[in-house]
């Protein structure tokens, strides 16, 4: 039996200075174990998506606005998408941040205290993740569930459910092949009061986390142990070596 | 400027195509805004249709075998690129012929810190990576031996943004073509087709190279690292198995101490920047490292 999905869909992306507005549709029909994909003539009229105006010191400054309708088989729904990416770098350091909405004023934060970090640290024993950076790194950590909401690759709700049980299909494309994958991680723990007296990881980089302990903001290659306390903004407080 | 493109490509497994597709459209610059849709290009479409039942014909079992026929328009000059990526036993080229490389990986293991012989004109990808790419992020020079050159040599006439292609000097200036993978993509400064050529006066004395060689004859990936200078090469196949290098600029230029023979064509370097995969020529004469 074959399945049929369908994207008609409209992205404004801001990259390198330059802005980019893509305006496409396509088909993917699976049948069996072959996969083939296809753009359609056939068009539909979606809004133009908005782009905010931010400009940083960056290495990397990548901000999309998508518009989606999505068809597969007789399910139908749409999507609005938000990406912000931003390569921060200061001395050796790079500090990656990745967010679903344009948060820019986090952004600045971050570039803020970037510029004061010094040298490589050990990890420290216990620490606070913030909850952009928590999300980049809960795979494959115990207590990880996928949060509902939304359909997946395959029109399918997207259920709460522990992490390994999660059933859904992640299809970034009409072009790329779905694979299963749970989406929209979470830590969840008894404990949901964060201590927030312990440094703060508030960003990924070349390496480990960027730590800021309140005084000093430094990079430490950081392996998580355990996840203690995860509060409901997304924050989690981890054991780490 | 209007930049057009269509490009089919196929993925076989076994001998049997699993997966099929078609991609079109067309781009139009606006100074700093570009205006995307997917149109129809019925001559594009037609010579990735031709271009790919000809690379089918190549197909054979027993093997994973990605096959991509593309085609552009600029400024109303329509050119091509044809290329298969064959795969066995985690093994990949750009091209068909793995049984050249696997049998020349035969010989006795010398030690691990032994000085590297570049075969199979592998010797472009280390230094598309710390030559190259360091010029497309516009790197302060390095002292590289004065007996060798690396240039980017344009195959076509025309780059992505309609400016006219010509040859560049890569230790001195970077590419000077824009590229882009599709129409959905901003362009981007890139190699296109890396030529090392070397000057040395006297042939390979191998009483004045420190013996025994590591060979090195496939690579599996590499990357330049601006913030840091650092060079990595994942070495895929070598006398010694696969291993990794982590080298500044400057270290890899101290190690560079000959090159012997013509260049020979690698096979192979499908170079990834900023999400834009693209095919880059590659051809370098054998190289010895320390």
């Amino acid at each position: 039996m074959s399945e049929v999905y369908r994207k008609f869909g409209r992205v404004a992306r801001s990259e390198k200075g330059t802005r980019i507005d893509v305006t496409e549709a396509g088909e993917a029909i699976e049948s069996g174990d072959t996969f083939i994909a296809t753009p359609l003539r056939e068009r539909m009229e979606l809004p133009e998506p908005d782009l905010p105006e931010f400009k940083i010191a960056a290495e990397r400054l990548v901000i999309t606005h998508g518009i989606a309708v999505h068809q597969f088989n007789d399910i139908e729904w749409r999507e609005e998408t938000r990406r912000l990416h931003v390569s921060l770098t200061h001395d050796k350091i790079r500090a990656l941040i990745d967010l679903d909405d344009f948060d820019f004023d986090l952004v600045k934060q971050i570039a803020d205290r970037l510029q004061h970090a010094g040298n490589e640290r050990e990890a420290p024993q216990r620490i606070r993740i913030a909850s952009h950076v928590a999300k980049t790194l809960l795979h494959d950590l115990p207590n990880v569930w996928q949060r509902g909401g939304g359909r997946d690759g395959k029109g399918q709700l997207i259920v709460e459910v522990p992490e390994p049980r999660a059933s859904n299909w992640y299809r970034p494309s009409y072009r790329v092949r779905p694979i299963r994958k749970a989406m929209n991680l979470f830590a969840r723990c008894e404990r949901t009061e964060i201590d927030r007296d312990l440094p703060r990881a508030i960003a990924i980089t070349n390496g480990g986390l960027l730590i800021d302990d309140g005084r000093d903001v430094y990079p430490s290659p950081i392996h998580i142990v355990s996840i203690d306390a995860a509060a409901p903004d997304g924050e989690i407080e981890s054991r780490c070596r | 400027m209007i930049f057009a493109n269509a490009s089919r490509d196929e993925l076989w497994i076994n001998g049997a195509r699993v997966e099929s597709r078609l991609s079109h459209g067309v781009a139009i610059d606006e100074g700093d805004r570009i205006v995307a849709r997917d149109d129809y290009d019925e001559e594009l479409v037609h010579v990735c249709n031709e271009a790919i039942a000809k690379l089918r014909k190549s197909v054979v079992e027993d093997v994973r075998m990605r096959l991509v026929a593309s085609a552009r328009r600029v400024r109303g000059v329509v050119m091509s690129e044809a290329t298969i990526t064959t795969t066995k036993n985690g093994l990949s080229i750009v091209g068909t012929d793995l049984s050249s490389l696997l049998s020349g990986a035969a010989a006795p293991s010398p030690p691990l810190d032994s000085a590297i012989l570049w075969r199979n004109g592998s010797a472009a990808v280390l230094l598309h990576e710390a030559i190259g790419h360091a010029a497309e992020h516009n790197a302060p020079p390095v002292a590289w031996p004065t007996w060798l050159t690396v240039h980017d040599e344009p195959q076509f006439p025309i780059d992505d943004c309609g400016n006219e292609s010509r040859i560049v000097d890569l230790m001195h200036e970077p590419p000077s073509c824009f590229r882009r993978e599709s129409f959905r993509d901003v362009p981007l400064r890139r190699m296109t087709n890396v030529w090392v050529r070397h000057s040395c006066l006297t042939g390979p004395d191998k009483n004045v190279w420190p013996t025994p060689f590591v060979e090195v004859f496939l690579v599996r990936g590499g990357s330049y690292d601006p913030l840091t200078d650092i060079v990595t090469i994942e070495i895929a196949l070598s006398t010694i198995g696969p291993f990794t290098i982590r080298k500044t600029r400057t270290e890899i230029a101290a190690s560079i101490i000959g090159a012997t023979g013509e260049p020979q064509r690698y096979p192979g370097v499908i170079c990834s920047r900023e999400g834009q995969e693209l095919v880059v020529g590659s051809h370098a004469p054998e190289m010895v490292t320390r």
